[in-house]
């Protein structure tokens, strides 16, 4: 292969790496040479992946909530690879349900976890590719981003807080003439990752929403924003469909959305309700995908 | 005047009373006749200002990023008034300047109280208006919302984050069947209200924005939700001129407008770091109006 080895000597951090988008994008880089630091809650996964991935890997257990364990994730990556070229803000999860029947506490832990994870990642990372006058930040949001999703308020409000916070930051880059630092942000359509199995559920329903993608389009995409960063860039049909009528027609592309979602919803088989793993981080849910597209195909 | 007494018996919480629009939606609302909740973390000067407001005006110290303290608002409306028919989720606070010059504290607490504390007030007012069917709520956005503001970027994506909740709260409680609830944002732009004088900054030049609105303008916008709900409402000949033209171009606007914001941030005379009232609240900056226009004229 052409591109093997590519990245090696290439230091990227990559947060959410116990499973899902996160995993996908260690696993290919660790591949193609790069440095991996892995972050994720669950030691024992990452850790696992780390062997896996060789001797240029290694495992960080952190909650990007915690300011002190992402400033930990970056003391430990620049300890032992001494820069980083690469930070991906990746580690996200979900409420699913009625914003009333949803703990409040488990509204706001969905914002500590994506929006201030975000901000302290992005902070860690820029701090440091100014010192270095070049780097890349890779924020992960969503189509959720440009178009709100009903029942799930506080993800949606989470990820257009990691868009506004990714464009503010591009600015600022470019307006202080750091011409090498890239701000890029991937808004993927809903995707096949144990996201589905990790999210807190109050919708009374199992979470079964489609069409999904394949992760690893997603994991392409982001593994490519290294090699030619954008500022943004829209995964799935679907979800380019949305930015483009999303930010132009608002008001229909809304409408449309939320009578499918809130139908998908009724159509799913009952499912008691549960903070997944918005506090504790359990044992399901370890590979790159999920099960959402065989329940989709299982549907029908 | 014609609009006099016309929210008569209308219960309204209003967060961030003790200065800017939430103490001038507060002044208006009470004109009119409504009851009025005021919620800050300044008790002397909101005590002040239900006394100022008379009986139908209680004062109830608040920092909206705490759950229970916004608990305790519900409460305090509920059992002096009985109902709520309008919840105002005017509080908020910013930290400007380059991204990586502000203390990561600060950026956390800038989401703490303008995402949090939306989330919170939100939370418990639309729990009430499910119970009665009827409610408005209406949360404080920005231009900034939708416009990223290079060196207020911790805020700007905090306006951002209010925006895409408020949005898909609107859609939610409709498509649950509650036609007579409403989610309302308001999205402003750059006002003259003490904002300027309580916000972070790490700009090293004094806050400001050219140009400024008059605080009245937001006020009576905030207040025309009430009779008229919308699910956003752009405040001001410049906001609404960006926002439309933000959808249609929104790399060449916020281009265009960074480079605008840092224009502005220089010009400014020299300002030394402060995290403002994001902590601790400040003594000064107390009226509707932050006298930023006056300042700058002078300058």
């Amino acid at each position: 292969m052409a591109n093997e080895k590519k990245y090696a000597g290439l230091t990227i951090v990559i947060t959410g790496t116990s499973s899902g988008i996160g995993k996908g994008v260690a696993q290919q880089l660790a591949a193609q040479g790069a440095n991996v630091v892995l972050a994720a809650r669950r030691t024992k996964e990452i850790e696992a992946l780390a062997e896996a991935c060789g001797p240029n890997a290694i495992a960080v257990t952190t909650d990007v909530s915690r300011e002190e364990d992402v400033a930990k994730l970056f003391e430990t990556a620049m300890g032992v690879f001494s820069s980083i070229d690469v930070w991906i803000n990746n580690a996200g999860i979900g409420t699913y349900g009625s914003f009333t029947d949803t703990p409040l506490r488990d509204l706001n832990r969905t914002m500590e976890i994506n929006f201030l994870g975000t901000i302290y990642g992005s902070h860690y990372a820029l701090n440091q590719f100014k010192k270095q006058r070049y780097g890349t930040l890779i924020n992960v949001s969503s189509f959720a981003s440009k178009t709100p999703m009903p029942f799930g308020a506080a993800y949606t409000g989470s990820k257009y807080g990691i868009s506004g916070l990714s464009n503010g930051l591009y600015q600022e880059m470019r307006m202080d003439g750091f011409d090498d630092i890239h701000v890029c942000s991937v808004d993927p359509w809903v995707t096949d990752t144990p996201w589905t199995q990790h999210a807190g559920n109050y919708s009374g329903h199992e979470i079964i929403v489609g069409p999904a993608d394949d992760p690893q389009k997603v994991v392409g995409e982001i593994i490519g924003l290294i090699d030619n960063p954008k500022k943004v860039v829209e995964i799935g049909a679907k979800s380019k469909g949305i930015a483009a009528t999303g930010t132009l027609i608002p008001k229909t592309t809304k409408g449309l959305t939320g009578r499918s979602l809130l139908k998908m919803i009724q159509e799913a088989p009952p499912a008691p309700p549960t903070t997944g793993s918005l506090y504790e981080s359990g044992p399901e849910g370890t590979e790159v995908s999920g099960n959402l597209r065989e329940q989709l195909k299982a549907k029908g | 005047m014609a609009k006099k007494k016309s929210h008569e018996g209308m219960t309204v919480v209003i967060t961030g009373a003790s200065s800017g629009f939430g103490k001038g939606v507060a002044r208006e609302l009470a004109a009119q006749g409504a009851n009025v909740v005021l919620a800050a973390r300044r008790t002397g000067l909101l005590e002040k200002l239900a006394e100022e407001l008379g009986p139908n005006a209680i004062a109830v110290t608040t920092d909206v990023s705490q759950e229970e303290q916004v608990a305790r608002l519900f409460e305090a409306a509920l059992g002096r008034f009985g109902k709520i028919d309008v919840w105002i989720n005017n509080a908020g606070v910013g930290a400007i300047g380059p991204f990586t010059e502000i203390l990561v504290k600060d950026l956390a607490r800038v989401v703490d109280v303008n995402v949090k504390g939306t989330i919170n007030g939100s939370h418990f007012a639309l729990r009430h208006f499910k119970e009665l069917k009827r409610g408005i709520l209406i949360n404080i956005g920005s231009i900034t919302s939708e416009i990223a503001f290079p060196y207020y970027t911790g805020y700007s994506a905090s306006k951002h984050a209010v925006l895409g909740l408020s949005s898909a709260l609107n859609e939610e409680v409709k498509l649950e069947g509650f036609e007579d609830i409403h989610v309302c944002t308001v999205l402003p732009w750059a006002t003259d209200t003490p904002w300027f004088e309580h916000t972070g900054n790490y700009t090293g030049h004094a806050a400001e924005m050219k140009p400024m609105d008059d605080p009245e303008i937001v006020v009576e916008a905030i207040i025309g939700l009430i009779d008229k709900p919308q699910e956003t409402v752009a405040v001001g000949a410049k906001s609404k001129a960006s926002a439309v033209s933000s959808h249609i171009l929104p790399g060449a606007i916020e281009k265009m407008n960074a480079k605008f914001v840092q224009k502005v941030i220089e010009d400014a005379p020299p300002a030394g770091p402060t995290n403002g009232s994001l902590y601790i609240p400040m003594e000064k900056g107390i009226e509707v109006e932050g006298g930023i226009r006056e300042r700058m004229k002078r300058e």
